[in-house]
């Protein structure tokens, strides 16, 4: 009985170990701070290890990480009484320099851009576009249906976009883009 | 990557204005980027030590303990 067990755990880590690099990923992208963001993901590796019960070896291992993170992170921020955000300015005035040429987004600029939509739309993009989770799974962690993660990843893509200014059929030019970091601003 | 769906399967779908497809592009890339820069570190030594504690404390229990 214990051999198995035993095995059971093994498998356990060495998925979960698997899954890390991929939920430190998520968890970087979607809080900024990299000390928050690996703190984080040490207490869900502690709750996950407390609760591998419940976990079916050979499921979604990435996708429970996920679910368990985001918990974390919600539960977090409602204990704290306060939106977690970054408070420097920095990044919204550089954002206000009109980007360079179609497609060329320097990956600083693109991660600023990022920290400027809503939780929701942050990790709803995330979810679906680098983690690569499928609609109907980022829904499940999510706890929410589908079409709502659906319009949160297109409201997002929108606001990246006027943001950097990326390619486009429309014409973003410099006025575009100060609308959309004025707005943020003025919400922020 | 075959792990990353097509953006395909939002065009149409969504009301209102949808990002077109080139600009969906440059997105998808900068999030993979943004990932692999992240993901090409491996696993800090903290999480593989916490792993090694947390495997170490539970083995010892078991020991004490029939699970």
């Amino acid at each position: 009985m214990t051999g198995s067990s035993d095995q059971n755990e093994r498998d356990f880590k060495r998925e979960m170990l698997a899954a890390l690099p991929n939920l430190r990923a998520f968890a970087i992208s979607l809080i900024r701070s990299r000390d928050r963001a690996d703190d984080l993901v040490q207490d869900t590796i502690m709750k996950a290890w407390a609760k591998q019960d419940s976990y079916q070896p050979g499921t979604n291992m990435r996708a429970w990480l996920v679910t368990i993170l985001r918990n974390e992170f919600y539960s977090q921020i409602r204990k704290s009484g306060r939106e977690v955000q970054d408070t420097d300015g920095a990044f919204t005035s550089k954002l206000s320099v009109p980007p360079e040429q179609n497609g060329s987004v320097d990956l600083q600029d693109f991660k600023q851009a990022l920290a400027l939509l809503p939780d929701d739309q942050r990790e709803a993009i995330l979810l679906v576009g680098a983690s690569g989770f499928a609609y109907e799974e980022a829904a499940e962690i999510c706890g929410c249906p589908v079409g709502t993660i659906k319009s949160r990843v297109s409201r997002a893509r929108l606001r990246l976009q006027e943001l950097l200014g990326i390619e486009d059929e429309r014409e973003f030019g410099p006025d575009a883009q100060m609308t959309a970091v004025t707005t943020s601003a003025i919400i922020r | 990557m075959s792990d990353f769906q097509t953006d395909d399967d939002i065009a149409g779908k969504a009301d209102g204005p949808v990002v077109p497809a080139s600009g969906r592009t440059v997105i998808s890339r900068k999030l993979r980027e943004l990932y692999d820069t992240v993901q090409d570190e491996g696993i800090p030594d903290k999480f593989l030590d916490l792993l090694e504690k947390l495997d170490e404390a539970e083995r010892n229990a078991g020991t004490s303990e029939a699970r």
